[in-house]
C-alpha cells in the first residue's frame, strides 16, 4: 500500500494544475447547470450558453487529467526511467485508480449529490443510481481515455489519437446515416457490443500496465474499434432482431393493425429528410389491444408490389408510436424511393407493413395535481409549466434517469385558466407518453439530473383565428401510468391494392413555400 | 561462484535485421564487465535485453538468478540501470527525485546519498529538466548508487561527457565496485581501459570475445618475423593468428594465445628461417582494432 501512496502522492504533486482544472470546471458545472432546467430554457441565452460549454469542458478537463496521469508512467516506449525501477505493476495501477477516484469520482460524485439537492430530491434515494453512473462514466469516457493513454507516447500523440476518435465518430454517424437502419430495440445487441468492447479496454489497460505490451495492445484497440464501428451501423443488432421480435402468429396478434379506408384520412405524401424519398403516411385503424396493455411500435418496414412484379423494399425504419386500447386510429409515415413511386404512379400497387411490436403492460398508477407552482409527479419527476410558447407540454426534472415509460393523460379545458370554469364547458382528453423500457438505476450522463416534457400532442396550440386552444389549469389531475414489457414480435400487415401520393401535397408544398 | 549475468543464445530481431545474434555471455560477480563495440553494434540491445525492456527473439538470459522475463518489480531493488538517453521525470528537482525514489529500495543508504551528492557536487533545488547532460547521469548515478545494488547496468554512461565529469563519474562507480557487479556498454574504449576488469567485444549483433581483461592483455602480441629470405606466408596460417602481412623479409601478424609460454618455440618452429622473432604487448585498442579488421575481412571472404 505504501507504494500506492506514495505513487499517488507524486500524482498530486505533478498534476496539480490539472486537478485544479477539473475542481474548478466541476464546481462551475454545479454553479451553471441548474439554469438549463429553468423553464424556457434557450441556448442563446448567456447563463445556458456557459452552462453548456462547462458540460462540454468537464469531460475535456477528465480526459486530460487522465491522460496527463497516466503518461507520467508512459507505457510506450523504451526509455523510462520508471520501467527499471522497482515499481509493481499491480500497485502503480491502484495508484492512478485511486488518484481518478479522488479526483475526478469524488468531485463528480459530490456533484452529482448537490445537483439533486439543487433540484428538490433526496440524494440518498438514489444511491444505487449514483453509483451505477459512476459505472457508466467509467466503462463509457474514463477507461477509452486510459486504454488509449497506454498506447500514446506523448500529450500530443494522444491528441491527435483524440482526434482520430472524434474523425472516426463522425465517419461512422455519416456511414451510420447512409446505411444504418431504425433497428429496433434489441437486448441482445444492445448488451453483447459493449460487453465485447469494454472487456477489450480492459484488456488493453492490463496488457499495458502488466506486460508493456504496445502491439498486442493496438491489436485490441484496433478490434474495439472495429466492433464500435458493426455497432454503430447495427450489424449485431440485426442478428437478434429475428431471435427478439419472432413472426406473431394470427392467434397471438398482440394487436390489429389494418388501413383505415375512410376516405377523410387519405394518403399523404411530405418531404421526406433524404431528399431522395418521399414519407408517405398510411392511415392505420387499430383494435384488438387487450385490456391493461399498450403496444409499442418500434420499427417498420415496408415491401411495395407492382402489378407486373417490379418491387421495393425499405430496410427498418422509425415508427416510435403507441396503440392503446382507446385509440382507434393512427397514422405511419414511411419513407419510400421517389423514383420508384414515379414508376408506379399510375400503377394499384401491393403495400404489406412488417411492424416490430413491444407489447406493454399497465402497472403502477398515480396521480398528480396541476399546480401553478412547481409540482411532484408520480416516477420521482418535479414538473412546471412551460410557459405561453411551450404551452402544450410541462417542462420536468427527473434523478439520475428519464422516467421508465410511462403513459400520461390529463382533461384540458377550452377556456383560459383565468376564467372560472363552467361547469358545462367541455374539455378535451389528451395524452403522451414519456421515459423508457431501460430498467438501469441510472443513465450515462454528467449530470445527475435529466429533463424532460410532458408534451400533450395536439393541445395548447390555437389556430390562427385563437380558436382550439385548449389549457391545463391548476388544480387538474394528471393521471400517470407505468408500463413494463410484456414480449416483442413482428406483425405483417396488408393493405389493399392502391395507388400510392408520387409527389409532394399541396400543404407541405405550401410549407415548403414558406421556408 | 554463480554468475551475475547468463545469457544463452539470446537473439533478437527487429523484423528481419538481427540486432543480436547468439550471445553466450557470462558475467562474474564483482566483475566490471564493458562492453565494447561500434555505434549500432548491439550493446544496447543486449542490455535492454538483460533489463527486460525488450523481449528475446530466441534464447535465455539469467540475471541475478532470475530469468530475464521476470526481471521486474521487486528485481529492480537489487539492480542500478542508468542510460545516456533515459528519460528522467524532468518536473522534478534533485531533492524530489531522490526523496521519491528512496521509498522504493529498502537498502537505500541516506548516508551514501548525502555522500553522493556532495562528490558530485549536485543542485539539489534544481528541476531535472534545467540540468546539463553531464550533471543528469550524476543525478542518475547518484540514484543508483544510494541503494547498493548487486548489479550495475550502464549504457553508454560517459558518452558526450566533458572529460572532468566523466572522471568524476568513475571515481563515484569504483568506490562501490568491490560490492557489486558493473555491467558498462561503450564504444570509446579508453573511457574502460583503465578500470574494467573484463570486456567483451560486439560487432554487428555478434560477441566476437569476452575475456578477464588481464588474461586478454596477455593473450595479445603483437609478432614481427624477421626472415633470412623472402617467403610467401605459410598456407596453413593458424586461425588464432591475425591478419598477417608479408613485406619483404618481415612477417607480421596478432598472436590471440601468446599467454602460453610457449608462443616462442611455436613460432619458431613455424618459421625456421626466421632470424629475429619478436613479440610486443598491445594495448586494448590494438587488440581490437586486429580482432574487428580479422572480423571484417573473413565477412568478406565468406560474402
Amino acid at each position: 500500500m505504501s507504494q500506492v501512496l506514495h505513487i499517488f502522492k507524486k500524482d498530486i504533486r505533478h498534476l496539480w494544475p490539472e486537478i485544479l482544472a477539473s475542481l474548478v470546471l466541476t464546481a462551475l458545472f454545479v454553479k451553471t447547470y441548474p439554469s438549463t432546467w429553468a423553464v424556457g430554457y434557450r441556448i442563446s441565452r448567456l447563463p445556458d450558453i456557459i452552462a453548456t460549454i462547462v458540460v462540454v469542458l468537464v469531460p475535456i478537463s477528465w480526459w486530460l487529467m487522465t491522460t496527463r496521469l497516466i503518461h507520467d508512467e508512459s507505457m510506450v516506449g523504451e526509455r523510462q526511467f520508471w520501467i527499471t525501477r522497482p515499481y509493481r505493476w499491480k500497485k502503480l495501477l491502484a495508484a492512478k485508480l485511486l488518484f481518478l477516484s479522488n479526483f475526478l469520482y469524488l468531485p463528480i460524485l459530490i456533484a452529482h449529490v448537490l445537483l439533486l439537492r439543487i433540484a428538490g430530491f433526496h440524494p440518498t434515494s438514489f444511491l444505487p443510481g449514483l453509483l451505477f453512473n459512476l459505472l457508466l462514466i467509467f466503462f463509457i469516457l474514463v477507461m477509452p481515455t486510459i486504454a488509449l493513454a497506454t498506447v500514446t507516447s506523448s500529450f500530443a500523440k494522444a491528441i491527435l489519437t483524440l482526434l482520430g476518435v472524434i474523425v472516426g465518430v463522425i465517419v461512422l454517424a455519416g456511414l451510420s446515416s447512409l446505411w444504418g437502419q431504425s433497428i429496433p430495440d434489441v437486448d441482445g445487441g444492445v448488451t453483447l457490443g459493449p460487453v465485447v468492447v469494454v472487456a477489450l479496454g480492459l484488456s488493453v489497460i492490463l496488457v499495458q500496465f502488466a506486460t508493456r505490451n504496445v502491439r498486442l495492445s493496438r491489436w485490441l484497440l484496433v478490434a474495439a474499434a472495429v466492433m464500435i464501428a458493426a455497432g454503430a451501423l447495427d450489424w449485431p443488432q440485426r442478428a437478434f432482431v429475428p431471435m427478439e421480435y419472432p413472426q406473431s402468429s394470427p392467434t397471438s396478434t398482440p394487436v390489429n393493425l389494418a388501413f383505415d379506408p375512410n376516405p377523410s384520412h387519405h394518403l399523404e405524401a411530405s418531404p421526406s429528410a433524404d431528399d431522395k424519398k418521399l414519407s408517405i403516411r398510411f392511415p392505420i385503424a387499430i383494435s384488438g389491444v387487450a385490456s391493461g396493455t399498450a403496444i409499442q411500435a418500434e420499427s417498420v418496414k415496408v415491401l411495395i408490389t407492382a402489378p407486373d412484379g417490379r418491387n421495393w423494399s425499405s430496410s427498418w425504419q422509425s415508427a416510435r408510436q403507441y396503440f392503446t386500447r382507446e385509440a382507434g386510429l393512427s397514422t405511419i409515415n414511411v419513407d419510400v424511393d421517389r423514383t420508384f413511386l414515379e414508376k408506379v404512379k399510375d400503377l394499384p400497387v401491393q403495400v404489406r407493413l412488417t411492424w416490430a411490436l413491444s407489447r406493454l403492460r399497465a402497472g403502477k398508477t398515480g396521480q398528480a395535481i396541476v399546480s401553478d407552482e412547481e409540482f411532484a409527479i408520480p416516477g420521482n419527476g418535479i414538473c412546471a409549466e412551460q410557459g405561453k410558447d411551450y404551452n402544450s407540454s410541462l417542462a420536468c426534472r427527473f434523478p439520475m434517469r428519464q422516467p421508465r415509460l410511462t403513459r400520461f393523460a390529463a382533461m384540458w379545458s377550452r377556456q383560459p385558466c383565468s376564467q372560472t370554469q363552467s361547469p358545462d364547458a367541455t374539455s378535451v382528453f389528451a395524452s403522451g407518453w414519456i421515459g423508457t423500457l431501460d430498467n438501469s438505476p441510472a443513465e450515462f450522463g454528467i449530470t445527475s439530473v435529466w429533463t424532460s416534457a410532458l408534451y400533450f400532442p395536439g393541445q395548447g396550440f390555437a389556430q390562427r383565428d385563437g380558436k382550439g386552444r385548449t389549457y391545463l389549469c391548476p388544480g387538474t389531475p394528471i393521471s400517470f401510468t407505468e408500463y413494463a414489457l410484456v414480449d416483442r414480435s413482428q406483425l405483417v400487415q396488408w393493405f389493399p391494392e392502391m395507388k400510392l401520393p408520387y409527389r409532394i401535397d399541396p400543404p407541405f408544398l405550401n410549407l415548403l413555400d414558406q421556408d | 561462484m554463480t554468475p551475475v549475468i547468463q545469457t544463452q543464445n539470446l537473439s533478437r530481431s527487429y523484423g528481419r535485421t538481427e540486432a543480436l545474434k547468439g550471445l553466450d555471455l557470462t558475467i562474474p560477480e564483482r566483475a566490471i564487465y564493458a562492453l565494447v563495440g561500434p555505434n549500432g553494434a548491439g550493446k544496447t540491445t543486449i542490455i535492454k535485453l538483460l533489463m527486460n525492456i525488450l523481449r528475446p527473439t530466441t534464447g535465455s538470459a539469467k540475471v541475478l538468478g532470475h530469468r530475464v522475463s521476470d526481471v521486474a518489480g521487486e528485481v529492480f531493488t537489487r539492480i542500478g540501470y542508468v542510460s545516456e538517453n533515459q528519460e528522467l521525470p524532468e518536473w522534478m528537482t534533485v531533492r524530489y527525485f531522490l526523496d521519491y525514489l528512496r521509498p522504493f529500495y529498502p537498502t537505500w543508504d541516506r548516508n551514501l546519498e548525502q555522500h553522493l551528492l556532495r562528490q558530485f557536487d549536485l543542485p539539489l533545488d534544481r528541476k531535472l529538466k534545467h540540468l546539463s547532460r553531464g550533471m543528469k547521469m550524476k543525478v542518475a548515478l547518484a540514484s543508483v548508487l544510494a541503494y547498493r545494488p548487486a548489479l550495475i547496468v550502464l549504457d553508454e554512461p560517459f558518452s558526450g561527457l566533458d572529460p572532468l565529469v566523466r572522471d568524476e563519474l568513475i571515481e563515484g562507480l569504483l568506490e562501490r565496485a568491490t560490492e557489486t557487479t558493473i555491467l558498462l556498454s561503450s564504444h570509446d574504449l579508453a573511457e574502460i581501459e583503465s578500470f574494467a576488469t573484463h570486456v567483451g567485444y560486439i560487432d554487428r549483433g555478434r560477441l566476437l570475445f569476452s575475456d578477464e581483461m588481464a588474461t586478454l592483455t596477455d593473450r595479445f602480441r603483437e609478432v614481427e618475423i624477421t626472415l633470412n629470405q623472402p617467403e610467401p606466408l605459410p598456407a596453413n596460417f593458424p586461425a588464432t593468428w591475425l591478419q598477417p602481412q608479408a613485406a619483404g623479409t618481415v612477417i607480421r601478424f596478432t598472436h590471440t594465445e601468446a599467454a602460453n609460454g610457449a608462443a616462442t618455440t611455436e613460432l619458431a618452429q613455424a618459421f625456421p628461417n626466421a632470424r629475429d622473432i619478436t613479440l610486443t604487448p598491445m594495448t586494448l585498442r590494438s587488440i581490437f582494432l586486429a580482432i574487428a579488421r580479422s572480423s571484417s575481412t573473413q565477412k568478406g571472404r565468406e560474402a
